[in-house]
Protein backbone atom coordinates (compact mmCIF):
# COMPACT_ATOMS: atom_id res chain seq x y z
CA UNK A 1 0.00 0.00 0.00
CA UNK A 2 3.16 2.71 0.65
CA UNK A 3 4.40 1.60 -2.06
CA UNK A 4 1.65 2.08 -4.09
CA UNK A 5 1.04 5.74 -2.93
CA UNK A 6 4.90 6.55 -2.95
CA UNK A 7 4.57 5.82 -6.52
CA UNK A 8 1.43 7.98 -6.86
CA UNK A 9 2.97 10.70 -5.50
CA UNK A 10 6.15 10.21 -7.69
CA UNK A 11 4.76 8.73 -10.61
CA UNK A 12 7.01 10.38 -13.17
CA UNK A 13 10.73 10.45 -11.76
CA UNK A 14 12.64 7.21 -12.96
CA UNK A 15 14.68 6.22 -9.57
CA UNK A 16 15.81 3.07 -8.21
CA UNK A 17 13.73 1.33 -5.01
CA UNK A 18 15.54 -1.12 -3.23
CA UNK A 19 15.01 -3.18 0.26
CA UNK A 20 17.37 -2.50 2.46
CA UNK A 21 17.92 -3.75 6.35
CA UNK A 22 17.53 -7.08 5.39
CA UNK A 23 18.46 -9.53 8.04
CA UNK A 24 21.88 -11.47 7.76
CA UNK A 25 21.15 -15.05 8.26
CA UNK A 26 21.28 -17.41 11.14
CA UNK A 27 24.34 -19.01 12.52
CA UNK A 28 23.90 -22.83 13.73
CA UNK A 29 27.00 -22.99 16.36
CA UNK A 30 27.76 -26.15 17.69
CA UNK A 31 28.71 -26.11 21.38
CA UNK A 32 30.99 -29.19 22.04
CA UNK A 33 30.87 -31.60 25.22
CA UNK A 34 33.68 -32.60 27.35
CA UNK A 35 36.40 -34.75 26.34
CA UNK A 36 35.98 -32.76 22.65
CA UNK A 37 39.02 -31.21 21.18
CA UNK A 38 38.65 -28.42 18.74
CA UNK A 39 38.54 -30.54 15.54
CA UNK A 40 36.54 -32.62 17.12
CA UNK A 41 34.18 -30.40 17.85
CA UNK A 42 34.71 -29.18 14.46
CA UNK A 43 33.87 -32.55 12.60
CA UNK A 44 30.82 -32.06 14.52
CA UNK A 45 29.84 -29.02 13.44
CA UNK A 46 30.41 -30.43 9.79
CA UNK A 47 28.99 -33.23 10.31
CA UNK A 48 25.78 -31.67 11.18
CA UNK A 49 26.03 -29.48 8.24
CA UNK A 50 26.71 -32.58 6.28
CA UNK A 51 23.34 -33.70 7.67
CA UNK A 52 20.80 -30.90 7.55
CA UNK A 53 20.98 -29.10 4.20
CA UNK A 54 20.19 -31.98 2.31
CA UNK A 55 17.33 -33.29 4.68
CA UNK A 56 16.07 -29.34 4.41
CA UNK A 57 16.98 -28.87 0.72
CA UNK A 58 14.54 -25.88 0.61
CA UNK A 59 16.45 -24.27 3.79
CA UNK A 60 17.79 -20.76 2.24
CA UNK A 61 21.12 -20.06 2.04
CA UNK A 62 21.71 -17.31 4.48
CA UNK A 63 22.99 -20.03 6.45
CA UNK A 64 26.77 -20.72 8.30
CA UNK A 65 27.85 -22.99 10.85
CA UNK A 66 30.07 -21.95 13.51
CA UNK A 67 31.82 -23.48 16.72
CA UNK A 68 31.74 -22.20 20.13
CA UNK A 69 34.06 -24.32 21.86
CA UNK A 70 35.09 -24.41 25.51
CA UNK A 71 36.82 -26.88 27.27
CA UNK A 72 35.58 -26.58 31.08
CA UNK A 73 38.65 -28.11 33.01
CA UNK A 74 42.18 -29.69 31.70
CA UNK A 75 40.48 -32.91 31.55
CA UNK A 76 42.18 -34.91 28.50
CA UNK A 77 45.24 -33.46 30.61
CA UNK A 78 44.13 -35.45 33.07
CA UNK A 79 43.37 -38.24 31.08
CA UNK A 80 47.07 -38.08 29.46
CA UNK A 81 48.15 -38.51 33.14
CA UNK A 82 46.07 -41.43 33.45
CA UNK A 83 47.49 -43.09 31.17
CA UNK A 84 50.99 -42.37 31.47
CA UNK A 85 50.59 -43.78 35.15
CA UNK A 86 49.03 -46.90 33.39
CA UNK A 87 52.05 -47.22 31.48
CA UNK A 88 50.08 -46.44 27.87
CA UNK A 89 53.50 -45.52 26.02
CA UNK A 90 51.22 -46.26 22.49
CA UNK A 91 49.08 -42.99 22.06
CA UNK A 92 47.14 -44.43 19.19
CA UNK A 93 45.56 -46.64 21.70
CA UNK A 94 44.86 -43.62 23.86
CA UNK A 95 42.93 -41.67 20.99
CA UNK A 96 40.96 -44.46 19.35
CA UNK A 97 39.81 -45.40 23.15
CA UNK A 98 38.89 -41.80 23.36
CA UNK A 99 37.58 -41.51 19.93
CA UNK A 100 35.39 -44.78 20.17
CA UNK A 101 37.65 -46.19 17.30
CA UNK A 102 38.32 -49.39 19.47
CA UNK A 103 37.06 -50.56 22.82
CA UNK A 104 38.71 -48.94 25.68
CA UNK A 105 39.59 -51.11 28.77
CA UNK A 106 37.72 -50.44 31.84
CA UNK A 107 40.58 -48.61 33.71
CA UNK A 108 39.67 -45.67 30.78
CA UNK A 109 36.13 -45.93 31.03
CA UNK A 110 36.28 -45.45 35.09
CA UNK A 111 38.36 -42.64 34.38
CA UNK A 112 35.91 -41.02 32.40
CA UNK A 113 33.27 -41.65 34.67
CA UNK A 114 34.90 -40.57 37.68
CA UNK A 115 35.60 -37.07 35.93
CA UNK A 116 31.97 -37.11 34.79
CA UNK A 117 30.62 -37.24 37.96
CA UNK A 118 32.97 -34.94 39.75
CA UNK A 119 32.50 -31.93 36.91
CA UNK A 120 28.73 -32.16 36.57
CA UNK A 121 27.95 -33.06 40.13
CA UNK A 122 30.11 -29.66 41.23
CA UNK A 123 27.59 -27.53 39.86
CA UNK A 124 25.83 -26.41 36.34
CA UNK A 125 27.23 -22.84 36.24
CA UNK A 126 30.64 -22.21 35.00
CA UNK A 127 32.30 -19.00 34.52
CA UNK A 128 34.66 -17.68 32.13
CA UNK A 129 32.20 -17.58 29.45
CA UNK A 130 32.25 -13.94 28.51
CA UNK A 131 34.04 -14.86 24.79
CA UNK A 132 31.18 -16.96 24.16
CA UNK A 133 28.93 -14.18 24.88
CA UNK A 134 30.84 -11.69 23.42
CA UNK A 135 30.52 -13.43 19.86
CA UNK A 136 26.94 -14.12 20.61
CA UNK A 137 26.25 -10.74 20.99
CA UNK A 138 28.29 -9.57 18.06
CA UNK A 139 26.14 -12.26 15.55
CA UNK A 140 22.94 -10.52 16.82
CA UNK A 141 24.59 -6.89 16.02
CA UNK A 142 25.49 -7.87 12.75
CA UNK A 143 22.15 -8.87 11.61
CA UNK A 144 22.01 -12.80 12.61
CA UNK A 145 19.90 -14.81 15.03
CA UNK A 146 21.29 -18.09 16.55
CA UNK A 147 20.63 -21.77 16.58
CA UNK A 148 22.96 -23.50 19.69
CA UNK A 149 22.99 -26.75 19.02
CA UNK A 150 25.09 -27.58 22.22
CA UNK A 151 25.95 -31.12 23.15
CA UNK A 152 26.69 -32.97 26.59
CA UNK A 153 28.89 -30.40 28.77
CA UNK A 154 27.69 -27.23 25.96
CA UNK A 155 24.46 -27.53 27.48
CA UNK A 156 25.03 -26.23 30.68
CA UNK A 157 26.81 -23.33 29.10
CA UNK A 158 23.73 -22.89 26.42
CA UNK A 159 21.55 -22.52 29.57
CA UNK A 160 23.86 -19.86 30.84
CA UNK A 161 23.13 -18.37 27.44
CA UNK A 162 19.29 -18.53 27.13
CA UNK A 163 19.18 -17.10 30.86
CA UNK A 164 21.47 -13.97 31.10
CA UNK A 165 22.69 -13.21 27.50
CA UNK A 166 19.84 -10.61 27.21
CA UNK A 167 20.60 -8.78 29.50
CA UNK A 168 24.98 -8.73 29.18
CA UNK A 169 25.80 -5.51 28.14
CA UNK A 170 28.64 -6.79 25.58
CA UNK A 171 31.77 -4.80 24.80
CA UNK A 172 30.58 -2.44 21.80
CA UNK A 173 28.86 -0.31 24.30
CA UNK A 174 25.70 -0.75 22.18
CA UNK A 175 23.65 -2.01 24.80
CA UNK A 176 22.11 -5.48 25.94
CA UNK A 177 19.37 -7.06 23.54
CA UNK A 178 17.32 -6.16 26.17
CA UNK A 179 18.19 -2.40 26.47
CA UNK A 180 17.66 -2.58 21.95
CA UNK A 181 14.72 -3.94 22.46
CA UNK A 182 13.63 -0.73 24.95
CA UNK A 183 15.49 1.59 22.19
CA UNK A 184 13.56 0.18 19.37
CA UNK A 185 10.38 -1.21 19.58
CA UNK A 186 10.75 -3.05 16.09
CA UNK A 187 13.72 -4.80 17.82
CA UNK A 188 13.04 -8.92 18.36
CA UNK A 189 12.76 -10.10 22.29
CA UNK A 190 15.93 -12.50 22.94
CA UNK A 191 13.64 -15.65 22.56
CA UNK A 192 12.95 -14.90 18.85
CA UNK A 193 17.20 -14.04 17.99
CA UNK A 194 18.21 -16.73 19.53
CA UNK A 195 17.52 -20.47 20.40
CA UNK A 196 19.03 -23.84 21.73
CA UNK A 197 18.54 -26.99 20.42
CA UNK A 198 20.16 -29.79 23.74
CA UNK A 199 21.28 -33.08 22.72
CA UNK A 200 23.02 -35.47 25.32
CA UNK A 201 21.87 -33.48 27.66
CA UNK A 202 22.81 -33.36 31.62
CA UNK A 203 21.00 -30.44 32.84
CA UNK A 204 17.91 -31.05 34.87
CA UNK A 205 16.14 -28.14 32.96
CA UNK A 206 16.15 -26.52 29.76
CA UNK A 207 15.15 -22.54 29.50
CA UNK A 208 12.89 -21.25 27.59
CA UNK A 209 11.26 -25.26 26.45
CA UNK A 210 14.50 -25.98 24.64
CA UNK A 211 13.81 -29.11 22.86
CA UNK A 212 16.53 -31.89 24.17
CA UNK A 213 17.19 -35.49 22.69
CA UNK A 214 18.96 -38.23 24.49
CA UNK A 215 19.42 -41.67 24.35
CA UNK A 216 17.49 -43.80 27.24
CA UNK A 217 21.39 -45.89 26.62
CA UNK A 218 23.63 -43.06 26.95
CA UNK A 219 26.29 -44.45 29.33
CA UNK A 220 27.31 -40.76 30.37
CA UNK A 221 23.75 -39.31 30.71
CA UNK A 222 22.98 -43.10 32.81
CA UNK A 223 25.82 -42.71 34.75
CA UNK A 224 25.27 -38.91 35.40
CA UNK A 225 21.62 -39.66 36.27
CA UNK A 226 22.76 -42.20 39.20
CA UNK A 227 24.18 -38.88 41.09
CA UNK A 228 22.23 -35.26 39.97
CA UNK A 229 18.95 -34.66 38.70
CA UNK A 230 18.98 -35.00 34.78
CA UNK A 231 16.59 -34.75 32.23
CA UNK A 232 15.27 -38.30 30.91
CA UNK A 233 16.31 -40.16 27.81
CA UNK A 234 13.75 -39.51 25.20
CA UNK A 235 14.90 -41.42 22.51
CA UNK A 236 14.10 -45.14 22.43
CA UNK A 237 16.51 -46.95 19.79
CA UNK A 238 19.81 -47.68 20.72
CA UNK A 239 22.51 -45.24 20.96
CA UNK A 240 25.41 -47.58 21.88
CA UNK A 241 27.42 -49.12 18.83
CA UNK A 242 30.04 -50.94 17.95
CA UNK A 243 33.41 -48.99 17.26
CA UNK A 244 34.65 -47.50 14.75
CA UNK A 245 31.73 -46.28 13.13
CA UNK A 246 29.33 -46.68 16.49
CA UNK A 247 30.34 -45.01 19.89
CA UNK A 248 30.49 -47.95 22.61
CA UNK A 249 29.45 -45.05 25.03
CA UNK A 250 26.16 -43.87 22.95
CA UNK A 251 27.25 -40.12 23.61
CA UNK A 252 29.32 -39.07 20.55
CA UNK A 253 27.22 -36.48 18.30
CA UNK A 254 28.14 -37.88 15.46
CA UNK A 255 28.60 -41.71 15.50
CA UNK A 256 25.80 -42.06 18.52
CA UNK A 257 23.44 -39.02 17.78
CA UNK A 258 23.56 -38.14 14.15
CA UNK A 259 23.99 -42.03 13.11
CA UNK A 260 20.67 -43.11 15.00
CA UNK A 261 18.26 -42.26 12.40
CA UNK A 262 15.54 -41.65 15.34
CA UNK A 263 17.73 -39.15 17.21
CA UNK A 264 19.19 -37.85 14.04
CA UNK A 265 15.55 -36.87 13.00
CA UNK A 266 14.37 -35.31 16.09
CA UNK A 267 17.51 -33.10 16.06
CA UNK A 268 17.22 -31.91 12.43
CA UNK A 269 13.26 -30.98 13.42
CA UNK A 270 14.18 -29.28 16.27
CA UNK A 271 16.57 -27.44 14.42
CA UNK A 272 14.00 -26.74 11.51
CA UNK A 273 11.19 -25.22 13.97
CA UNK A 274 13.92 -23.20 15.68
CA UNK A 275 15.01 -21.73 12.01
CA UNK A 276 10.96 -21.16 11.76
CA UNK A 277 10.47 -19.51 15.08
CA UNK A 278 13.77 -16.88 15.00
CA UNK A 279 13.22 -13.46 13.44
CA UNK A 280 16.05 -11.47 12.11
CA UNK A 281 17.79 -8.61 14.15
CA UNK A 282 17.75 -5.35 13.00
CA UNK A 283 21.46 -4.65 13.00
CA UNK A 284 22.89 -2.16 14.68
CA UNK A 285 25.57 -0.45 12.25
CA UNK A 286 23.89 -1.52 9.02
CA UNK A 287 23.16 1.61 7.03
CA UNK A 288 19.95 1.86 5.41
CA UNK A 289 21.09 3.82 2.99
CA UNK A 290 24.61 5.28 2.00
CA UNK A 291 25.11 8.30 0.07
CA UNK A 292 28.86 8.20 -1.32
CA UNK A 293 30.60 11.69 -3.15
CA UNK A 294 34.27 12.12 -3.71
CA UNK A 295 35.95 15.82 -3.33
CA UNK A 296 34.43 18.08 -5.72
CA UNK A 297 36.70 19.16 -8.55
CA UNK A 298 36.23 23.02 -8.91
CA UNK A 299 37.37 25.04 -11.83
CA UNK A 300 39.86 27.86 -11.07
CA UNK A 301 38.04 31.19 -9.53
CA UNK A 302 35.22 28.84 -8.49
CA UNK A 303 34.21 26.98 -5.28
CA UNK A 304 31.39 24.49 -4.45
CA UNK A 305 29.75 22.43 -2.08
CA UNK A 306 27.64 19.24 -1.38
CA UNK A 307 25.68 18.66 1.64
CA UNK A 308 23.96 15.16 1.62
CA UNK A 309 20.80 15.33 4.34
CA UNK A 310 19.04 12.41 5.42
CA UNK A 311 16.21 13.73 7.14
CA UNK A 312 16.18 11.20 10.51
CA UNK A 313 15.39 12.93 13.96
CA UNK A 314 14.85 11.26 17.23
CA UNK A 315 14.43 12.84 20.78
CA UNK A 316 16.00 16.11 18.71
CA UNK A 317 19.01 14.28 17.59
CA UNK A 318 20.38 13.89 14.32
CA UNK A 319 20.33 10.76 13.65
CA UNK A 320 22.93 11.36 10.16
CA UNK A 321 26.47 9.61 10.20
CA UNK A 322 29.79 10.82 8.34
CA UNK A 323 32.39 8.49 7.25
CA UNK A 324 35.72 9.99 5.91
CA UNK A 325 38.03 8.03 3.97
CA UNK A 326 41.00 8.93 1.96
CA UNK A 327 41.27 7.36 -1.42
CA UNK A 328 44.53 5.52 -2.83
CA UNK A 329 43.78 8.72 -5.49
CA UNK A 330 44.86 11.32 -2.62
CA UNK A 331 40.92 12.71 -2.98
CA UNK A 332 38.43 12.30 0.23
CA UNK A 333 35.54 10.21 -0.23
CA UNK A 334 32.51 10.87 1.84
CA UNK A 335 29.60 8.70 3.36
CA UNK A 336 26.86 9.77 4.75
CA UNK A 337 23.98 7.68 6.22
CA UNK A 338 21.40 6.34 9.02
CA UNK A 339 21.83 2.87 10.09
CA UNK A 340 18.71 0.71 10.22
CA UNK A 341 18.56 0.43 13.97
CA UNK A 342 17.90 4.33 14.08
CA UNK A 343 15.80 4.68 11.65
CA UNK A 344 12.73 6.02 12.61
CA UNK A 345 9.50 4.46 11.29
CA UNK A 346 7.50 6.11 8.22
CA UNK A 347 9.15 8.33 5.80
CA UNK A 348 12.54 9.99 5.76
CA UNK A 349 13.25 12.47 2.85
CA UNK A 350 16.72 12.60 1.64
CA UNK A 351 17.77 16.17 0.24
CA UNK A 352 20.98 17.88 -0.76
CA UNK A 353 22.20 21.53 -0.94
CA UNK A 354 24.71 22.33 -3.28
CA UNK A 355 26.41 25.87 -3.13
CA UNK A 356 28.18 27.32 -6.03
CA UNK A 357 30.17 30.71 -6.16
CA UNK A 358 31.80 31.22 -9.61
CA UNK A 359 31.14 31.97 -12.81
CA UNK A 360 31.21 28.55 -14.84
CA UNK A 361 28.40 25.47 -14.94
CA UNK A 362 29.71 23.10 -11.81
CA UNK A 363 28.14 19.20 -11.42
CA UNK A 364 27.90 18.08 -8.39
CA UNK A 365 28.03 13.91 -8.13
CA UNK A 366 26.45 11.53 -5.51
CA UNK A 367 26.77 7.78 -5.67
CA UNK A 368 23.11 6.81 -3.34
CA UNK A 369 23.40 3.76 -2.40
CA UNK A 370 19.63 2.26 -1.98
CA UNK A 371 20.81 -1.08 -0.16
CA UNK A 372 23.16 0.13 1.98
CA UNK A 373 26.29 -1.01 0.29
CA UNK A 374 26.52 -3.62 2.72
CA UNK A 375 27.85 -5.99 -0.39
CA UNK A 376 29.08 -3.45 -2.65
CA UNK A 377 29.93 -6.26 -4.90
CA UNK A 378 25.66 -7.38 -5.50
CA UNK A 379 24.42 -4.06 -5.22
CA UNK A 380 24.58 -1.10 -8.06
CA UNK A 381 24.36 2.07 -6.47
CA UNK A 382 22.91 5.35 -8.51
CA UNK A 383 24.39 8.31 -9.87
CA UNK A 384 22.76 11.49 -9.31
CA UNK A 385 23.93 14.54 -11.09
CA UNK A 386 22.85 18.36 -10.40
CA UNK A 387 24.30 20.57 -12.48
CA UNK A 388 24.36 24.14 -11.00
CA UNK A 389 25.07 27.52 -12.34
CA UNK A 390 25.23 30.86 -11.03
CA UNK A 391 25.72 31.69 -7.35
CA UNK A 392 24.08 30.49 -4.53
CA UNK A 393 22.37 27.63 -2.20
CA UNK A 394 19.94 25.07 -3.48
CA UNK A 395 17.90 22.36 -2.60
CA UNK A 396 17.17 19.31 -4.24
CA UNK A 397 14.86 16.67 -3.31
CA UNK A 398 16.88 13.55 -3.97
CA UNK A 399 14.89 10.16 -2.58
CA UNK A 400 13.09 8.93 0.16
CA UNK A 401 13.18 5.82 2.73
CA UNK A 402 9.94 4.12 3.82
CA UNK A 403 10.28 2.25 6.83
CA UNK A 404 8.07 0.25 8.86
CA UNK A 405 7.09 -2.85 10.97
CA UNK A 406 8.31 -6.11 8.98
CA UNK A 407 6.34 -9.26 7.91
CA UNK A 408 7.49 -12.83 8.68
CA UNK A 409 11.17 -13.29 9.77
CA UNK A 410 12.25 -9.31 9.29
CA UNK A 411 11.32 -7.18 12.03
CA UNK A 412 11.77 -3.82 9.55
CA UNK A 413 10.94 -3.23 6.14
CA UNK A 414 12.92 -0.62 4.57
CA UNK A 415 12.52 0.88 0.97
CA UNK A 416 14.74 3.35 -0.69
CA UNK A 417 14.24 5.28 -3.92
CA UNK A 418 16.87 7.55 -5.26
CA UNK A 419 16.35 9.81 -7.92
CA UNK A 420 17.74 9.46 -10.65
CA UNK A 421 17.12 13.00 -11.76
CA UNK A 422 17.43 14.28 -8.59
CA UNK A 423 14.02 17.97 -8.51
CA UNK A 424 15.40 21.31 -7.55
CA UNK A 425 13.28 23.08 -4.75
CA UNK B 1 13.99 -48.18 35.57
CA UNK B 2 17.09 -45.97 35.06
CA UNK B 3 19.12 -48.50 36.51
CA UNK B 4 17.62 -51.20 34.88
CA UNK B 5 18.68 -49.46 31.33
CA UNK B 6 21.92 -48.46 33.18
CA UNK B 7 22.68 -52.64 33.80
CA UNK B 8 21.35 -52.97 30.24
CA UNK B 9 24.29 -50.38 28.91
CA UNK B 10 26.75 -52.37 30.87
CA UNK B 11 25.65 -55.41 29.76
CA UNK B 12 25.99 -54.40 26.53
CA UNK B 13 29.20 -53.01 26.70
CA UNK B 14 30.67 -56.28 28.02
CA UNK B 15 29.40 -57.94 25.10
CA UNK B 16 31.36 -55.51 22.66
CA UNK B 17 34.13 -56.03 25.16
CA UNK B 18 34.22 -60.17 24.60
CA UNK B 19 32.94 -60.35 21.31
CA UNK B 20 36.26 -59.94 19.21
CA UNK B 21 33.93 -59.40 16.62
CA UNK B 22 35.42 -58.49 13.39
CA UNK B 23 35.46 -54.58 13.28
CA UNK B 24 37.57 -54.41 16.17
CA UNK B 25 39.76 -56.97 14.65
CA UNK B 26 39.47 -55.19 11.57
CA UNK B 27 40.27 -51.83 13.22
CA UNK B 28 43.27 -52.78 15.18
CA UNK B 29 44.81 -54.34 11.69
CA UNK B 30 44.05 -50.65 10.30
CA UNK B 31 46.27 -48.59 12.43
CA UNK B 32 48.88 -51.41 12.31
CA UNK B 33 48.78 -51.93 8.38
CA UNK B 34 51.65 -50.35 7.31
CA UNK B 35 53.90 -53.21 9.53
CA UNK B 36 52.72 -56.02 6.76
CA UNK B 37 52.69 -53.92 3.83
CA UNK B 38 55.03 -54.16 0.69
CA UNK B 39 56.17 -50.66 -0.65
CA UNK B 40 56.87 -49.56 -3.61
CA UNK B 41 60.61 -49.28 -4.30
CA UNK B 42 61.81 -45.78 -3.47
CA UNK B 43 59.47 -45.27 -0.27
CA UNK B 44 61.10 -44.07 2.99
CA UNK B 45 61.64 -46.58 5.44
CA UNK B 46 59.80 -47.05 8.83
CA UNK B 47 61.68 -44.57 11.13
CA UNK B 48 60.60 -47.01 13.96
CA UNK B 49 61.19 -45.43 17.56
CA UNK B 50 63.74 -43.00 15.80
CA UNK B 51 60.40 -41.38 14.45
CA UNK B 52 58.85 -40.72 18.04
CA UNK B 53 61.97 -39.16 19.35
CA UNK B 54 60.78 -36.03 18.52
CA UNK B 55 57.47 -33.70 17.62
CA UNK B 56 58.33 -33.45 14.24
CA UNK B 57 59.74 -36.70 13.97
CA UNK B 58 61.21 -38.29 10.34
CA UNK B 59 60.25 -36.56 7.04
CA UNK B 60 63.84 -38.22 4.90
CA UNK B 61 62.03 -37.55 1.23
CA UNK B 62 61.09 -34.25 2.24
CA UNK B 63 57.87 -34.54 1.33
CA UNK B 64 55.87 -32.45 3.91
CA UNK B 65 54.39 -35.66 5.66
CA UNK B 66 56.04 -37.57 8.74
CA UNK B 67 57.29 -40.96 7.03
CA UNK B 68 55.19 -42.95 9.26
CA UNK B 69 52.08 -41.23 8.83
CA UNK B 70 53.01 -41.30 4.90
CA UNK B 71 53.29 -44.91 5.11
CA UNK B 72 50.56 -45.73 6.73
CA UNK B 73 48.06 -43.36 4.82
CA UNK B 74 49.84 -45.29 1.68
CA UNK B 75 49.10 -48.75 2.97
CA UNK B 76 45.79 -47.75 4.12
CA UNK B 77 44.33 -46.94 0.69
CA UNK B 78 47.17 -48.11 -1.47
CA UNK B 79 44.68 -47.78 -4.66
CA UNK B 80 42.87 -44.59 -3.98
CA UNK B 81 44.96 -41.76 -4.60
CA UNK B 82 42.19 -39.01 -4.05
CA UNK B 83 41.41 -40.85 -0.10
CA UNK B 84 45.02 -40.78 0.38
CA UNK B 85 45.17 -37.14 -0.72
CA UNK B 86 42.35 -36.52 1.88
CA UNK B 87 44.48 -38.05 4.65
CA UNK B 88 47.65 -36.47 3.99
CA UNK B 89 46.19 -33.22 3.76
CA UNK B 90 44.81 -33.99 7.21
CA UNK B 91 48.05 -35.57 8.58
CA UNK B 92 50.12 -32.05 6.91
CA UNK B 93 47.14 -29.92 8.69
CA UNK B 94 47.40 -32.28 12.59
CA UNK B 95 51.62 -31.87 12.04
CA UNK B 96 51.02 -28.45 12.43
CA UNK B 97 49.66 -28.54 15.61
CA UNK B 98 53.41 -29.63 17.00
CA UNK B 99 54.99 -26.07 15.89
CA UNK B 100 55.38 -24.19 19.18
CA UNK B 101 55.29 -20.63 20.16
CA UNK B 102 52.72 -20.08 17.38
CA UNK B 103 51.69 -16.11 17.47
CA UNK B 104 47.85 -15.53 17.36
CA UNK B 105 47.97 -15.40 13.39
CA UNK B 106 50.05 -18.52 13.14
CA UNK B 107 47.60 -20.26 15.43
CA UNK B 108 44.16 -19.37 13.84
CA UNK B 109 46.20 -20.37 10.22
CA UNK B 110 46.76 -23.87 11.40
CA UNK B 111 43.28 -24.01 12.75
CA UNK B 112 41.97 -23.10 9.24
CA UNK B 113 44.21 -25.40 7.94
CA UNK B 114 42.64 -27.80 9.89
CA UNK B 115 39.08 -27.06 9.15
CA UNK B 116 39.75 -27.11 5.37
CA UNK B 117 41.43 -30.73 5.89
CA UNK B 118 38.52 -31.86 7.98
CA UNK B 119 35.88 -30.43 5.14
CA UNK B 120 37.99 -32.25 2.90
CA UNK B 121 37.55 -35.41 4.42
CA UNK B 122 33.44 -35.21 4.60
CA UNK B 123 33.65 -34.16 0.77
CA UNK B 124 35.94 -37.64 0.25
CA UNK B 125 34.33 -40.09 2.61
CA UNK B 126 30.69 -40.48 3.33
CA UNK B 127 28.97 -39.59 6.46
CA UNK B 128 30.54 -40.89 9.60
CA UNK B 129 33.17 -42.68 7.92
CA UNK B 130 35.13 -39.40 7.55
CA UNK B 131 34.86 -38.89 11.30
CA UNK B 132 36.73 -42.32 11.80
CA UNK B 133 38.97 -41.41 9.40
CA UNK B 134 39.94 -37.97 11.21
CA UNK B 135 39.91 -40.35 14.32
CA UNK B 136 42.54 -42.58 12.57
CA UNK B 137 44.66 -39.73 11.05
CA UNK B 138 44.89 -38.18 14.63
CA UNK B 139 45.81 -41.16 16.53
CA UNK B 140 48.77 -41.54 14.37
CA UNK B 141 49.80 -38.21 14.67
CA UNK B 142 49.99 -37.96 18.08
CA UNK B 143 51.57 -41.43 18.50
CA UNK B 144 53.14 -40.45 21.45
CA UNK B 145 52.84 -38.84 25.15
CA UNK B 146 54.96 -35.89 24.10
CA UNK B 147 52.64 -35.18 20.81
CA UNK B 148 49.91 -35.37 22.55
CA UNK B 149 50.38 -33.18 25.34
CA UNK B 150 51.50 -30.43 22.74
CA UNK B 151 48.30 -31.44 20.97
CA UNK B 152 46.55 -30.35 23.91
CA UNK B 153 48.62 -27.18 24.72
CA UNK B 154 47.50 -26.02 21.36
CA UNK B 155 44.30 -26.77 21.92
CA UNK B 156 43.86 -25.20 24.83
CA UNK B 157 44.75 -21.68 23.59
CA UNK B 158 41.33 -22.00 21.80
CA UNK B 159 39.44 -22.64 24.57
CA UNK B 160 36.02 -20.18 25.30
CA UNK B 161 36.50 -18.79 21.43
CA UNK B 162 33.65 -19.42 19.09
CA UNK B 163 35.22 -20.38 15.79
CA UNK B 164 33.93 -18.84 12.40
CA UNK B 165 34.05 -21.06 9.54
CA UNK B 166 35.68 -20.06 6.73
CA UNK B 167 35.40 -23.72 4.81
CA UNK B 168 31.12 -24.39 4.08
CA UNK B 169 30.85 -27.88 3.08
CA UNK B 170 29.80 -26.85 -0.51
CA UNK B 171 33.10 -25.60 -1.84
CA UNK B 172 35.67 -27.65 -2.40
CA UNK B 173 38.48 -27.66 0.67
CA UNK B 174 40.67 -30.83 -0.51
CA UNK B 175 44.15 -28.82 -1.97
Amino acid sequence: MISFLFFCLFPIIPGSFAASCAGSGTVVLFGNGMFNSRDEATSSKIALEEALLPWWPTLNSKLRFDVSYKRSEPLLEQLVNVAVQKGVSDFENFWTWLSSLSVAPRWFKDAIEERVVTLFGRGTTFPNLKEHFESYARYIRTGYNVILVSHSQGNFYANQAMRNLSAYPDGSLTGSIEKKQRTNSLFPKFSNLFANVQVATPVSATVDTSPWTTFKDDFVMATLRKKVSVLPGNVESLGIGSPPEGDFLGHSFTKAYLRNAESKQKILRDIQSAYIKLKFPIAYYQPAVMLEQEQIEVPAGQSAELHPKIHAIKDGGDLQLRKEERLPSGKVSYKDFVTCFELPPGDTKITARTFLDGPKLQEFRLLAWPEGKVNPDKEKPVELKMLVKGRGWRTWDIGVILAKAGQGREPLNVQVEAYREPRLR
Amino acid sequence: MQNLLFRCSFFFLAIIHGSGCSKDTDDADILHIDRTFIFPSGFPPDPGDAGKKTLQGIDSDHDGVRDDLQRWIYARYPKDEQKRKALSQMAVAYQEHMKKDLDETELMAVVDRSEKSIVCLYQTFNGVRADVECGYVKAKAFNTAERTKQFLRFDARLDGRVLESKHPLNIAACE
